[in-house]
């Protein structure tokens, strides 16, 4: 199919252009879901023939407009681009479904339904980019669009929380602006490759441009991702947000920016940077210190959105220690973990917003006995939960049993009793929670399962976790050879 | 000699399967529920047995799955060892599952009850017949974690908080294990289980691993200090689930064990680098413990559940010696313990069942009122004494023949000693129901006739036959083929 | 006089490393939300500026052919900058419309008096 090799901008323009026409078309609900999902059904179908091909002939590099670099914009897709690209269109599709079907939180669904369809456009886009300043582009769209799913919701806590996100993410887009600005000004390029090929010469002569500009590229990504420290803003923005935006903000647009930032590090910065510069030393040292702060506040959390959002905190560490450790498994793992992660947040995000939505509970304390009245959402819930503590059998065990043996592959054993003391810390939020949900005493909230259509994409995730967990070789092609583009 | 049969992977889809359906039927009919449930068990003990020829030719069958989760692939094996352990566990979760259904009429939430016992039934039976490490870790959770539906089953303070300690516990042995599992896959580069051992190195990280492995199965296998979950949980669980608990699934860990002594780091290893030293002293510890705090209690689930720390004991024992009679008298003594501490605690069960008394003291009399339960309960108890020529009696004999092959006297004396404790507990006990006087109002409360259901008398008394007559049989085949599992397990080096 | 010569020819990326400072310590350190605002618009001025300086040469003409200029100013930072400063003018339409609303809530634009409101209401 020749037109393929339009599929990475048509992904970005086919989105941007329902973003547009939503609002537009009326009041009527089933017009509005219709042109929202369809366009949701065809970024993915896209994004789906575009994965295989490139698993068939290699990168797909796109100049657009038929201008070719280093003077013309190139979309470059190779099989990180396209796994990327595929796990945003599947998980957002599925969160879709919920934002049109699922309860409704929002007063404007078409303009709540624009805002969500320029984040997924912009979050393609960025994972596809080619260089610089259109990467920086798609951040800013969908940093601004993250931020207003957030505030859309209209309530105060949600207001005050995006308006810190906002700060934050203004920050952090400035010193990524000024950091590739740096990289301009001592390479005179914006392409990637261009850049790579140019940094061999003028790296040696310009290092305190480029460490500058590294450090502050780093920082940037590292409060958009919220790597700990810099994930503060992290908990109130996610916990607060409607149902479909923290399932959106907490599985796919953190780790958006670590696909980016993994992007440059390859494509721009090439691998001799992780040897030169103490990188991995630093993931490593930050991705424990995430790990160990997000389990540990988390514990304490009587919000369950909150403990879900904290829960993200850590489990974007897991993501980092894969490149941290650098081993081919590791970093297999920490790929992989983008997909697992996105979908068992996702599937506890919407669980619980459905709990939530039908109970009227938010309160941990308060979820004694709801499971018995809501068996099948608190099932859900409960295959999410064991899939964070990675019982064997779904999605989350097989991410930290390729970063456990990523570890040892790296000799670091430490690291490997780390992942496992995690997974005890995830247990011992998660578990009494269902504990007290299935066999605690009832209280007198009334409350029942949804209609199917709300429980549709819970269930759907929900076979997600099993099927990841049990056919993960399904994926093994696309994350072997994402992982050998760092390990050569 | 090996042989691909991917029908092993039948006893484990099997009940799988079913699992979901009981699921499924049992909101509508508790007949087709409790029927389906007899069903997977009985299918599963038949879709072994059926293999018995074939490991009497000294075939080991293999079932292979490399493509599945990699990198570690999944696989299944049945050797002498998983033959028996196989069977015994399915057939006394058959008698148990028929016992449960007229046992559990007075319980609430059935429908969770049997779904969830035959999901554990499907996680045992795909850990013994598991071919690697991996394989086994998975299965070994999935029982682990359906089996915590059984112990809170009553859902009373006590269960719940015991039922936590065990989650817990399980959940920090899973862990342990997964570390072990990953650390010989990365020495190794495979987890199947090989004859003679895997290539491992045995330095710190293999160490590590071994730790990993005690404490992974030490948990389930209730070794002192590990064993504290167990006499928690096994009481607080209704009695048939109790007894699937201490009877079958504490077996699961010793057998990990083994698998993991013999076929991952492998008899040559473990003399070399006398690790196994650290076993036997937790085992001597573990069988006095056990034996000692089971004198002090008085509810009966309890002492049983005391008495299996004791029990379970023996067979790490038998495990650590590294004596080929050891480990007969250790992999004896899984069969012998799974059916002498199962017919206990259904014995139990049918007094509580009818009386209500948990307390022993309450038992005065009992034996007169209710013979067929009372005299079940005595033979299994003389069996656990070690009276000849009851099966309890074999296993401590082959023990005590090992343990002088090893050179220590100590041992012998030390099952000597626990021989006698275990009469301690027990017989007192027995004495007391079939002849003892007592107050006149407690002999007199005891229930005139034996109001025990027929689906709970049969599966008992089936128990009690197997203990007392399969020594007298000119063919002991559980010995026959214990024997020729540990004459496999250390054929490969010699 | 070499000290001066070099501030002279780099005076342009000193004077937006100076406005970039002055505006990452005003959104950082200020209460008044507005402040913020105007803050995070010194920052990115500062990065335009420093952008737009990377292409600028000295006595260079805007990149159109005519005859006899020779030197030409670089396009590509001022044709990106354009993009940067539409980004940073809907980051800050939002921003204030988030301020708005905020005040609408809590009667305040002042980030301690919100916190201190919100905890009270918790408490």
């Amino acid at each position: 199919m020749p037109s393929l090799i339009h599929a990475p901008v048509l992904i970005v323009a086919v989105l941007l252009l329902a973003a547009f026409v939503t609002p537009l078309i009326g009041k009527r609900p089933a017009t509005v879901n219709a042109v929202f999902l369809g366009a949701g059904l065809v970024a993915f179908v896209l994004s789906l023939s575009m994965t295989v091909r490139v698993l068939a002939q290699g990168t797909l590099s796109y100049p657009v407009g038929g201008w070719p670099a280093p003077y013309g914009i190139v979309v470059l897709v190779d099989v990180f681009a396209a796994y990327s690209s595929l796990v945003l269109a599947t998980v957002a599709l599925i969160i879709f479904w919920f934002a049109a079907f699922g309860p409704r939180e929002v007063r404007h669904n078409g303009a709540y339904f624009t805002l969500i369809l320029l984040l997924t456009a912009a979050m393609q886009g960025m994972v596809m980019a080619g260089d610089l300043f259109n990467l920086f582009v798609f951040i800013e769209i969908s940093s601004l669009a993250a931020i207003a799913i957030i505030a859309i919701k209209g309530t105060k806590e949600s207001v005050e929380a995006s308006f810190r996100y906002l700060v934050l993410s203004a920050l952090g887009s400035g010193g990524l602006l000024f950091g590739i600005a740096l990289i301009f000004m001592i390479t005179g390029h914006l392409n990637m490759d261009y850049i790579r090929t140019t940094l061999t010469v003028t790296a040696e002569q310009y290092p305190l441009n480029l460490l500058t500009s590294i450090g502050l590229m780093g920082v940037g990504f590292g409060v958009k991702a919220a790597l700990f420290p810099m994930h503060v803003w992290l908990p109130d923005a996610h916990s607060n947000a409607p149902t479909a935006s923290s399932a959106l903000l907490s599985g796919l647009v953190v780790k958006v920016y670590i696909i980016a930032l993994m992007r440059i590090t390859y494509l721009a910065l090439g691998l001799e940077i992780f040897e030169l510069l103490p990188i991995r030393h630093l993931f490593l040292a930050l991705s424990t210190g995430a790990l160990i702060v997000g389990s540990v506040f988390a514990m304490v959390q009587d919000n369950v959105k909150r403990l879900l959002a904290f829960s993200t905190v850590a489990q974007v560490g897991y993501i980092f220690l894969g490149f941290g450790l650098f081993s081919q498994r590791a970093i297999e793992g920490g790929v992989l973990h983008i997909l697992n992660h996105a979908v068992m947040k996702s599937l506890l995000f919407l669980a619980a917003g459905v709990i939530i939505h039908q109970s009227g509970i938010k309160r941990l304390s308060q979820f004694s006995g709801l499971g018995r009245k809501m068996p099948l959402t608190f099932v859900a819930f409960t295959i999410g939960a064991m899939s964070m503590v990675g019982v064997p059998g779904t999605a989350g065990f097989i991410s930290k049993l390729y970063l456990a043996l990523g570890a040892l592959d790296a000799d670091m054993l430490i690291f490997a009793i780390l992942i496992l003391i995690s997974s005890l810390l995830n247990a011992a939020y998660y578990f009494p929670i269902i504990i007290s949900a299935f066999f605690g005493k009832e209280s007198d909230a009334g409350a029942t399962d949804p209609a199917f259509v709300v429980l549709a994409p819970v269930a759907v995730l929900a076979g997600m976790v099993f099927f990841f967990g049990l056919f993960p070789s399904i994926m093994v092609p696309l994350v072997r050879q994402t992982a050998l583009l760092f390990v050569r | 000699m090996q042989a691909t049969s991917y029908a092993l992977t039948l006893p484990v889809m099997v009940p799988l399967l079913l699992a979901v359906v009981i699921y499924a039927v049992g909101q509508r009919s508790w007949q087709l529920r409790n029927g389906l449930s007899v069903a997977a068990a009985l299918s599963s003990f038949l879709l072994v047995v059926q293999h018995y020829r074939t490991i009497m030719a000294d075939v080991t069958l293999v079932a292979e799955f490399p493509e599945l989760l990699p990198p570690l692939g999944v696989s299944f094996r049945m050797d002498h060892l998983g033959f028996l352990v196989a069977a015994v566990v399915s057939f006394v979760w058959l008698l148990v599952t028929i016992y449960s259904t007229a046992y559990m009429v007075k319980e609430h939430a059935k429908n969770r009850y049997y779904p969830f016992s035959v999901l554990t039934l499907a996680g045992a039976m795909g850990v013994v017949l598991s071919g690697d490490l991996f394989t086994f870790f998975l299965f070994f959770e999935m029982m682990s974690l359906s089996a915590y539906v059984l112990v809170i089953h009553e859902e009373t303070a006590a269960a719940m908080r015991a039922g936590y300690r065990y989650l817990i516990l399980t959940i920090i042995g899973g862990l342990a294990l997964l570390f072990s599992i990953i650390a010989v896959f990365h020495q190794a580069g495979g987890v199947t289980f090989t004859p003679g051992g895997l290539p491992l190195e045995a330095d710190g990280l293999a160490f590590f691993a071994y730790l990993g492995f005690l404490i992974g199965f030490g948990i389930k296998a209730g070794m002192v200090p590990l064993h504290v979950w167990l006499p928690e949980a096994h009481p607080v669980a209704p009695s048939p689930a109790s007894a699937l608990l201490s009877g079958l699934m504490l077996k699961i860990g010793a057998f990990g064990l083994i698998r993991v002594v013999f076929q991952v780091f492998g008899l040559e290893m473990m003399e070399a680098t006398k690790w196994n030293d650290l076993l036997i002293l937790l085992a001597a510890i573990t069988i006095f413990l056990g034996s000692a705090v089971a004198i002090t209690q008085d509810d009966i689930k309890r002492r049983l559940a005391y008495s299996s720390v004791g029990q379970m004991g023996y067979i790490l024992l038998g495990i650590g010696l590294l004596q080929e009679r050891a480990l007969i008298g250790a992999i004896f003594h899984i069969f012998a313990h799974a059916f002498m501490k199962s017919s206990l605690f259904l014995a139990a069960g049918a007094i509580i069942y009818n009386t209500g008394k948990r307390k022993v003291s309450d038992w005065v009399g009992m034996g007169r009122s209710m013979l067929i339960t009372m005299s079940v309960f005595t033979v299994a108890a003389l069996s656990m004494v070690g009276v000849p020529p009851l099966v309890g009696f074999v296993s401590k004999w082959e023990l005590a023949l090992g343990a002088l092959d090893a050179g220590s006297v100590a041992f012998v004396i030390l099952l000597l000693l626990s021989s006698l404790m275990n009469f301690i507990y027990y017989f007192p006990l027995i004495q007391n129901a079939f002849f003892g006087e007592g107050l006149a109002h407690t002999a007199q409360a005891q229930p005139k006739r034996e109001n025990v259901p027929l689906a709970m008398l049969v599966p008992m008394v089936v128990l009690a036959a197997v203990i007392l007559i399969i020594d007298l049989l000119p063919y002991n085949i559980a010995l026959e083929l214990a024997e020729r599992a540990a004459h496999s397990l250390f054929l490969t080096v010699k | 006089m070499a000290i001066i010569e070099r501030l002279y020819t780099n005076i342009y990326y000193l004077v937006s490393v100076v406005l970039f400072i002055i505006g990452f310590h005003t959104m950082l350190t200020h209460n008044n939300l507005l402040k913020k605002i105007m803050g995070m618009n010194i920052m990115d001025t500062s990065l335009f500026l420093f952008f737009v300086a990377i292409g600028y040469i000295r006595g260079g003409q805007a990149p159109i052919l005519r005859e006899g200029v020779m030197q030409y100013v670089n396009p590509v930072p001022s044709a990106l900058i354009l993009t940067g400063i539409v980004i940073s003018v809907s980051f800050t339409a939002f921003a204030l419309a988030l301020v708005v609303l905020l005040h609408k809530h809590y009667g305040t634009i002042d980030a301690d008096k919100i916190i201190a409101l919100r905890s009270k209401r918790h408490a």
